[in-house]
């Protein structure tokens, strides 16, 4: 079960690439790539700083000015879609905490994650 | 051609250029490639049975292709066999790569040569590069005010017409399918393919006098090899080429010719889309440098999305409109 308790790692075989505030995903082993929008690659980058869901909840809060409840179903909403898509996976209890974020940006809600597959024909 | 499978295998030694590297070989090439003038920086030779003997180990597999022939066999394989690289295409041949110099390449079936040499030219040259930080694009370019516009698009998208439109209005032929992008300090560059393009029958028909005379690629496959340059359709650049700006090139049944800013985040999905050989290159372990090299490419180069309608008498208007657009 999903909680603001969990703790998440991003995997080595996905790549992330922050342009201009939105983000592309390229997960390696399987060739699917993902963007993010400005909030999702916020989110992303908080993921990756803290591991834990629930300080990534805080300083969004900070961010943004939305209900802290709101921001809590659409956060764990996302984290899930990410675990599904095994873009991030749990963390295990051995794995040491990334250090704390350094704030600042604001920005609006809007949670999104475009996909596709490269299917390239050699 | 005129020559059997097994006489036009082997050659004195000859010089050739293409993307760019030139090499030298004494394998018969059907294609007209460019003039190696003498130099090599590779050396492809044939050699009459495999490099490494088999049967190869599981240990020794990095790749099998997803894609497979109607008998269920990959479409290629991938072996690390001590010094070599090992680049095999069941039925057809294998290319055995060695350090920075070398490709010896062993034809499994004569009568599959056009096959081979096809793969040579195509993913074998195309993986030979992206091991030296060149990956590649499935894109044709054409050079315009001396730089290079290139075309992004899926199989039967139209980026050889468009490529071919522009070379009637004037403007010279860099590559067609393949584009391998070269960053030089911070400057990114388009090699040049070589002389010659591969078009359906209608676009033969439409951009060639006597489209009835063209070869067609390989027995059994529609395309006909339309030679570029000196006695043949257009002009060909063989330099590399300052990279000017990108087309994701979109064709609709009707409409207005549209140019479309794209997004940094949606043209590096778009170049992961349209790069060459993709899941090859993922398993070399040579993505994460490629993914590098796309994200600074889009930050640095426009690309933008072509749409326009379907009709080669509506290709003026979009050349037109493209031209205006560089």
């Amino acid at each position: 079960m999903l909680d603001l308790a969990t703790r998440v790692t991003v995997p080595e075989s996905v790549l992330f690439r922050d342009l201009d505030g939105e983000a592309v995903l390229l997960e390696i082993a399987t060739g699917r790539y993902y963007g993010l929008n400005e909030v999702g690659t916020r989110i992303w980058s908080l993921l990756q700083l803290h591991g834990e869901i629930e300080a990534v909840h805080r300083d969004l809060l900070a961010e943004y000015h939305v209900p802290a409840h709101e921001l809590r179903q659409d956060l764990l909403d996302f984290v899930g879609l990410l675990i599904s898509r095994r873009l991030i996976v749990l963390a295990t209890p051995s794995q040491p905490s990334p250090p704390e974020p350094c704030l600042g940006l604001r920005g609006r809600t809007t949670l999104s994650l475009d996909s596709g597959t490269n299917g390239t024909i050699e | 051609m005129g020559l059997s499978s097994e006489s036009r295998q082997l050659a004195d030694v000859r010089f050739y250029r293409v993307f760019d590297l030139p090499f030298a070989s004494n394998f018969l090439f059907c294609y007209l490639l460019g003039d190696g003038e003498g130099k090599a920086e590779m050396s492809f030779t044939l050699s009459p049975c495999p490099v490494v003997p088999g049967p190869w180990t599981n240990e020794s597999l990095i790749y099998r292709s997803p894609h497979v022939d109607r008998g269920g066999q990959s479409l290629s394989v991938l072996y690390h066999l001590d010094v070599w690289e090992a680049l095999c295409f069941p039925e057809i041949g294998d290319f055995y790569l060695q350090g920075g110099d070398r490709i010896v390449g062993h034809i499994a079936d004569p009568e599959k040569t056009g096959l081979f040499e096809l793969r040579f030219l195509g993913p074998v040259l195309s993986y030979w590069l992206e091991r030296r930080g060149i990956p590649a694009l499935h894109a044709s370019a054409v050079e315009v005010n001396g730089r290079a516009v290139a075309f992004l698009s899926r199989h039967g998208g139209g980026k050889t017409g468009l490529a071919a439109a522009l070379m009637r209005a004037g403007h010279s032929l860099l590559t067609d399918d393949i584009l391998p992008v070269e960053e030089i300090e911070g400057t990114f560059h388009a090699r040049p393919g070589y002389p010659q393009m591969r078009m359906w029958p209608d676009e033969a028909a439409h951009f060639i006098e006597r489209p009835e005379e063209l070869p067609i690629v390989l027995p059994g496959l529609a395309k006909k090899r339309v030679p570029v340059g000196a006695g043949g359709f257009g002009a060909f650049r063989d330099v590399s080429l300052p990279l000017a700006g990108l087309y994701i090139a979109e064709r609709r049944a009707e409409g207005p010719v549209e140019i479309l800013d794209v997004s940094p985040r949606d043209a590096l999905i778009e170049l992961v889309r349209h790069s060459f050989s993709p899941y090859l290159v993922e398993a070399a372990g040579l993505q994460p440098s490629r993914f590098d090299l796309f994200a600074r490419l889009v930050r640095n180069i426009s690309v933008r999305r072509l749409l326009y309608p379907s009709g080669f008498e509506r290709l003026p208007e979009v050349v037109e409109i493209v031209l205006a657009s560089c």
